[in-house]
């Protein structure tokens, strides 16, 4: 490299952390605004590839090729800064083992095929299940990492062509816990703040989230307010020890499950000792008791237990009976089923209750994998709504996204099986509402829910599901209990298309594999956690004959006859097919509380947070002087209950309930599964550098120190992990980042390694309310090989 | 040779371990403390591989609240530096 080139970029370098800090590098009198490079980097923006904190991101191209990332300094959400992860967005477009050409089964190989020839085939064998078998039995599984129209082309083809409502994307397995709790809290989804909220919270409350490490820039926002304002405290509620944990005030450790029993406790707190905000609870919020005795979505001798098809009943009751419920939890009860000491819960509810302070959750999977998901993260509205601490800045609860676009497209746009981009698949005028838009005869749309991902994988493994199309994510890999669908999937008669940039545990067992453009390869649009949307435009151009998803929808819809659904008279829309698509998409939302702005101004903005009403985004939804939807002289008003309750929000009734399975003595340790910081891409890129030893290559077995004693287990020694499903072999790491409570162990879910794979041991129990997976909690045995 | 640019927030009673540890480290170069917890650094490394490693050394050490990036140029990815 030339001496000045190296110079200039060192100089870059330093002028980008250093603006990234606040200080102004024109006053240093540094090189580096990187937007006047003279060795020939183009620079255009894009949200991350990766979290759904959606970061901006400013990408360099050079000759044709991704050369450089910076954080984008104009982007609010990061402000010139990206995480470590920023550094896999040099590698995942440049993979040596790229799919490039599409690939179709050929006597039990898989040979590369023309695109017409892989597209006629699915088309040719979708037809042919929907004529035979009708529209159950095709099936599309789809993403949050998807753009916000290759969502909506896809909703459309499976919809409102196939008459199909099997389509659920993997955002099941990620938030749809949160999304049932909120729409049966506030009738509508998504966090009613923004991040602006951490720039003004004084209490942090991270509800089994490692925050440090999923999601590292709004960590850093929290960390710089504690660093700024030292009266600021954190508090981390969790069943192991994390580098979240360690930067916290205080640290809750409870048994699995038990979070249920500590949040009504700390509820039962709040009443007992005056911290109810008696006015905004008279005014703003309705009490509800939905059934208290729920399946877990078991299959139990080949019978579904209930959960697949359960809908809950709900029943208003007064805050008298909230207080007598609540007042069973109390402090020593919690304690007794959590392990938490009694006087640690009141200490917590005080702090979260104390008027002076404003408080803020948070929360990922740890709340939303559960098989009472739905009832916690409602546990956790109660306290913000018995506290009025919700919808203005610093206060509220904030459930975050573990993919980019899992709020943008997969909730927005509503890629779910009883989901339509407004409304639901069972409502008559919904259905009307999308046939109008869409421009099909009424009574086009199928009225009943199709298959959602665990019941989708069971039924093509039953073969009610002949044909299925994974798009965007790795569905023979994420599943609970995986073993048992790879072998369904494996069956006679089960047509399984995957497209993807990379081979995968899910295109080995594909018929068709179609090579997929990725992130800048094609022109996209995500929507992050704080319900911004963001665009990017086309960088560079995808290797070999990868072709976008939304292109691979669009065709195989032509050859099927459904071609009508995306004409367009592109003149109108720029010759392009993602603005005709988001533009009619835009008619969904608009004065229906998800008002999104005109195509070209994203284009030019860092995003926008919808309602996007006179040109103006909403930072607090349901406030007066926030949203444009609330009146004057309302103060609050959580509208999408206009019609149940006059638009209050829901306080919820929910107890607490002992897991489906639980440890016992042939199974005496509680399984956890979950992700690190390393193996979001490959754990093999620590591996090759010798000189820092405390690389981990593989997925492995983090253990407590009492329980790796007890079974005479050193750090690095390989364990084998049983539960009823499978087993995996790993190697243990005691006292490593992540320190499991007694009793707990926890491995990473990354590892594709078949003898490592975490979901040859979870559990396929699921919340009967949001259908999402349990990958938190079973059973398993752990011995030395 | 990789080149990027880094923000490493530490506990302010920490900052001077974490920057005696920082000099250690093969290819890190400290440019300067802002605010007295955040020291800017400019890495460079043969690999993006050595930098996700080193990063994440970083990121493990005693002290360190975050590490972020802000600046990241591989387009000399594979060549050795002078
Ligand atoms: S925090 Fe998430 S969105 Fe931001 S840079 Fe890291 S991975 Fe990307």
């Amino acid at each position: 490299m030339q001496l000045s080139r190296r110079k200039f970029l060192k100089a870059a370098a330093a002028a980008a952390a250093l603006s990234a800090a606040g200080v102004s590098t024109d006053i240093l009198g540094l090189a580096g605004d990187a937007g006047a490079d003279p060795g020939g980097i183009r620079w255009t923006k894009a949200p991350c590839r990766f979290c759904g904190t959606g970061c901006g991101v400013m990408i360099g191209v050079k000759n044709g090729r991704i050369v450089a990332t910076r954080g984008d300094p104009q982007s609010p959400v990061n402000r010139g800064l990206n995480c470590i992860k920023g550094y896999f967005l040099a590698k995942i477009q440049y993979g040596k083992d790229r799919l490039t050409m599409p690939l179709i089964r050929k006597n039990g190989g898989m040979a590369e095929a023309s695109w017409d020839e892989a597209l006629d085939l699915i088309a040719s064998r979708y037809s042919e299940a929907l004529d035979r078998y009708g529209p159950e039995s095709v099936a599309m599984f789809g993403s949050g990492q998807w753009t916000i129209w290759e969502g909506y082309a896809a909703s459309k083809f499976v919809k409102g062509g196939m008459r199909s409502n099997n389509l659920d994307p993997n955002a099941r397995f990620c938030m749809a816990s949160a999304v049932a709790a909120f729409m049966r809290t506030f009738g509508k989804d998504e966090p009613m703040g923004c991040y602006d909220d951490f720039e003004y919270a004084d209490t942090f409350f991270t509800w089994g989230a490692n925050m440090a490490e999923m999601h590292p820039i709004l960590y850093s926002r929290l960390t710089d307010r504690k660093m700024k304002f030292i009266h600021v405290r954190h508090v981390d509620l969790g069943t192991q020890v994390t580098r979240t944990s360690s930067s916290a005030d205080i640290m809750i450790l409870f048994k699995p499950q038990t979070d249920l029993a500590v949040a009504n406790a700390m509820a039962n707190v709040l009443i007992s000792e005056g911290y109810v905000n008696e006015e905004f609870v008279s005014r703003h919020v309705a009490f509800k008791k939905g059934l208290q005795d729920l399946p877990y979505g078991l299959e139990i001798n080949g019978k579904n237990d209930g959960g697949a098809g359960f809908r809950d009943k709900a029943g208003t009751v007064d805050f008298e009976e909230y207080k007598r419920f609540v007042s069973k939890y109390t402090p020593e009860y919690a304690s007794r089923l959590s392990g938490v000491p009694a006087g640690k819960i009141v200490e917590i509810a005080r702090l979260f209750g104390d008027p002076a302070r404003k408080t803020l959750s948070l929360w990922t999977m740890g709340m939303n994998q559960h098989t009472r998901g739905v009832w916690i993260n409602h546990l956790v509205y109660n306290l913000h709504l018995l506290t009025g601490k919700i919808s203005g800045p610093g206060n509220g609860p904030f459930s975050l996204t573990g993919q980019p676009s899992a709020c943008g497209t997969a909730r927005e746009v509503g890629t779910f099986a009883h989901r339509l981009p407004r409304g639901v698949v069972m409502n008559p005028a919904h259905r009307a509402f999308a046939e109008k838009i869409w421009k099909l005869p009424p009574g086009t749309i199928n009225p009943k829910p199709g298959y959602h991902s665990v019941e989708m994988a069971r039924a093509f493994d039953r073969g009610d599901i002949k044909c299925l199309w994974v798009m965007c994510n790795n569905y023979f890999q994420a599943l609970p209990n995986v073993l048992r669908y790879r072998a369904g999937a494996k069956k006679e008669g089960r047509f399984l298309v995957v497209s993807d940039p990379y081979p995968t545990r899910s295109t080995e067992l594909a018929d068709v594999v179609l090579p997929t453009a990725m992130w800048v390869e094609k022109a996209g649009a995500y929507g992050n956690a704080e319900r911004r949307t963001q665009f990017w435009e086309k960088a560079v151009d995808p290797p070999g004959e990868s072709k976008s998803d939304l292109w691979q929808i669009i065709e195989v819809a032509k050859r099927m006859g459904y071609g009508r659904l995306f004409e367009y008279n592109l003149a109108e829309y720029d010759g392009k097919m993602e603005k005709a698509l988001f533009e009619e998409y835009r008619k969904f939302g608009k004065g229906a509380g998800k008002d999104l702005a005109p195509f070209d101004v994203y284009s030019k903005v860092r995003g926008l947070r919808w309602p996007v009403v006179d040109g103006k985004e909403t930072l607090w939804r349901y406030r007066e002087g926030y949203d444009p939807y609330v009146k004057k002289g309302q103060g609050f008003y959580f509208y999408g209950n206009k019609k149940k309750t006059g638009g209050r929000a829901n306080i919820w009734l929910c107890p607490y309930a002992p897991p489906p399975e639980q440890p016992d003595k042939e199974y005496p340790l509680w399984l956890c599964t979950g992700r690190v910081l390393e193996h979001w891409h490959s754990g093999t890129m620590t591996q090759r550098v010798p000189e820092l030893h405390r690389a981990v290559p593989e997925a492995f077995l983090s253990m407590n120190a009492d329980d790796a004693a007890g079974l005479g287990i050193k750090t690095g020694d390989r364990v084998r992990v049983r539960t009823r499903r499978g087993e995996v072999t790993l190697r243990a790491v005691i006292d490593g980042r992540n320190k499991p409570q007694k009793g707990l162990v926890f491995m990473p879910w990354f590892d594709e390694e078949t003898t490592r794979m975490a979901n040859n041991l979870t559990l396929d129990a699921y919340d009967p309310i949001s259908k999402q997976a349990d990958f938190k909690k079973c059973a398993c045995r752990v011995e030395k090989v | 040779m990789v080149i990027s640019g880094l923000l490493v927030n530490t506990l302010p009673e920490k900052l001077d371990q974490v920057k005696k540890e920082l000099s250690g480290i093969r290819g890190v170069e400290i440019n300067s403390v802002v605010d007295d917890y955040r020291i800017v650094v400019v890495m460079e490394a043969e690999s993006v591989e050595r930098e996700i490693a080193v990063s994440n050394h970083i990121a493990g050490m005693d002290g360190v609240l975050s590490v972020n990036l802000a600046y990241h140029n591989f387009e000399e990815e594979g060549k050795t530096c002078n």
